[in-house]
């Protein structure tokens, strides 16, 4: 009997394929005794399909059978953390197009950079993204060097965030090396205020002024723009 | 966020592993975070966790490489001032698998060039001397060459006793630029413990009468079971309490099938074939009066360090080192040539695995607990940096 019934397997993962892919992709996860080969067809078909919370769905259920392959391991994680980005405690994914208009937090006005902290005359750092999508990027800026604090010509002395081998990563995971890096860069250049240039870069910006303040360093940012 | 993997444990995962780990850096300190990536990972008994269970205090982040290849991977990713550290233990992946001396020189050989190239990326090479030549070496003159280039590129080279500073001098030639003596850590702690010595020989079918002597590890020539095994035969008709617990895997390897039929058939010894779970280490250790270390040579043994931390005091040979790990007054030597004086020290117990030695195992094996010795080391290595 046992026998037979793996013998139509493939006869019946053939029919469900066939209807879902006509009607419903994720019913199929709903099927009773579903196999975990018919599971990652969806996730598959659900990425192709670009249909991201299916494909998680089916991540989840393939990881919960102990079924999942170290990639797709690693492409769940970078997926629930894509869409998990903007929950409490987590930093806010980047909208798809720079909105400096739109401000971040209590403390920015339209079309200005995000500051946190302030004390004029004391090195800042200044961090940016090109696009919202884009790499992380920052400088340090020493207005009594007479570099202007500006964003656009405070560029010149980049530091560099960024490694090629974060490219994999989730997306949480190298904004926490970056706000590691950037806190080190801060710490040891004296660095009082710390200035995000857009709304994507902003909780950065204020995780770093949080991280320099609580080492209880005397040039530790005081005031904090974002609650 | 969901991790689907356990960290550490698979080499795919490496890169996540890695630098995860490094976000729980202390990046506001004075002294800066040290990605501390060590090979080869070794899960099989817990002296790596026990060395680095301490390094985090010193913001030093220690990284599992499971395969030495992927270190450039990470040196990709780390930000370009941090410092980075190779901490190579044991060298036997470097020749294993070679068919010919030759071609464990070409391996050798291709590792050395391994080694200056990730150096010139400003990798610091931290090495730990665990024995001064592999057990059952095939290519002694391969395995030389690669010790002296350990010892001539380290920036630091670990020992776990200042006396084998001067054998590796005499053996290679070679003094190391910089070294540290750190000693073993016993293994207090590292493993279940809640079991008494009545339990313990309820569970394994011990006589509560018997004098128990453990031997715990794999089974293999260098460690000298089938020449202790005619000493042991001779004690028990001097005394018939004695008893003989072996646990421990048999290597393919000779002598091993052999003594594996002998104990089977010996009513004194009791064997149990095959890795020991971690929740089973207690009861072989809590059911013995003492251990029995028969190796025909050893530099340092991660299971002296483990019968130290279940206070056992030791009958050991003269070919084994227990270099900082046993207090002298809990130690009886023998000599494997000499199986009449073994028997006889064996049926007749002296002080030195009496209960007061035990109490005296304790007390030292908590002096070198793996917290103390993982600071030592970590202080020694941020030191060099």
């Amino acid at each position: 009997m046992r026998r037979l019934r793996r013998s139509l397997r493939p006869v019946r993962s053939g029919a469900r394929r066939a209807r879902a892919r006509l009607g419903d992709l994720g019913a199929l996860l709903n099927t009773r005794g579903v196999a975990f080969q018919d599971i990652r067809w969806v996730a598959r078909t659900a990425l192709a399909r670009d249909q991201p919370d299916l494909a998680e769905r089916a991540l989840l259920e393939l990881v919960r059978l102990g079924k999942a392959s170290a990639e797709e391991q690693r492409l769940l994680r970078r997926l629930a953390d894509e869409r998990g980005a903007g929950a409490p405690g987590r930093q806010p994914r980047p909208s798809t197009a720079p909105e400096p208009s739109a401000g971040v937090g209590s403390g920015s006005s339209a079309g200005r950079p995000v500051e946190a902290g302030s004390s004029a005359g004391s090195p800042q750092l200044l961090i940016w993204r090109d696009r919202a999508d884009a790499p992380l990027q920052a400088t340090l800026v020493d207005p009594a060097a007479g570099v202007p604090a500006d964003a656009g010509s405070g560029r010149s002395g980049t530091v560099a965030v960024w490694r090629t081998g974060w490219r994999e990563l989730p997306r949480s995971l190298a904004d926490e090396l970056a706000i590691g890096l950037l806190t080190r860069v801060a710490v040891r250049n004296g660095v009082t205020t710390v200035r995000a240039d857009d709304p994507s870069s902003a909780p950065l910006a204020e995780a770093v002024t949080r991280a320099v303040r609580d080492a209880g360093r005397p040039s530790a940012p005081t005031s904090e723009l974002i609650p | 966020m969901i991790i689907p993997w356990r960290r550490g444990t698979a080499a795919a995962h490496f890169l996540d592993d890695a630098l995860s780990a490094l976000t729980a850096a202390d990046w506001t300190a004075a002294e800066p975070p040290v990605a501390c990536a060590y090979w080869p990972v070794d899960l099989a008994n817990p002296y790596q966790a026990l060395i680095y269970s301490g390094f985090p205090r010193h913001n030093l982040v220690p990284i599992r490489l499971r395969e030495f290849g992927r270190f450039d991977s990470l040196l990709d990713a780390l930000p370009e001032d941090l410092p980075r550290v190779l901490h190579v233990h044991w060298l036997y992946e470097v020749t294993a698998g070679s068919g010919s001396q030759g071609d464990a020189l070409a391996r050798v050989t291709r590792f050395e060039g391994e080694i200056r190239r990730l150096r010139g990326r400003g990798v610091r090479l931290l090495w730990t001397v665990h024995n001064v030549l592999p057990h059952e070496t095939v290519y002694p003159e391969v395995e030389k060459r690669l010790r002296r280039f350990m010892l001539e590129n380290s920036d630091l080279v670990h020992v776990m006793h200042d006396s084998h500073l001067e054998l590796l001098e005499s053996t290679f030639g070679v003094a190391p630029k910089a070294a540290a003596v750190v000693s073993h850590p016993s293994y207090v702690g590292a493993y279940p413990d809640h079991v008494d010595a009545a339990a313990a020989r309820a569970h394994l079918g011990v006589p509560r009468t018997a004098r128990v002597l453990v031997t715990f590890g794999q089974i293999r020539p260098y460690k000298g079971h089938t020449a202790f095994f005619d000493a042991f035969d001779r004690a028990v008709r001097l005394e018939p309490r004695l008893r003989w617990l072996v646990a421990g895997k048999v290597r393919d390897e000779p002598g091993g099938r052999e003594f594996m039929r002998r104990a089977a058939e010996h009513p004194a010894v009791l064997f149990y074939p095959g890795f020991v779970p971690e929740a089973d280490v207690q009861f072989y250790l809590r059911a013995a009066d003492a251990a029995v270390f028969p190796y025909r040579s050893s530099l340092n043994s991660g299971a002296v360090a483990l019968t130290a931390g279940f206070d056992l005091p030791v009958y050991a040979s003269t070919g084994t080192s227990l270099s900082d790990l046993m207090p002298p007054e809990a130690v009886v030597r023998f000599d494997l040539d000499d199986p009449e004086k073994t028997a006889r020290l064996l049926a007749e117990p002296p002080a030195e695995v009496s209960a007061a030695a035990r109490d005296a195992v304790r007390t030292h094996s908590r002096g070198i607990a793996p917290a103390v010795v993982s600071d030592q080391l970590a202080t020694e290595l941020r030191r060099s940096l």
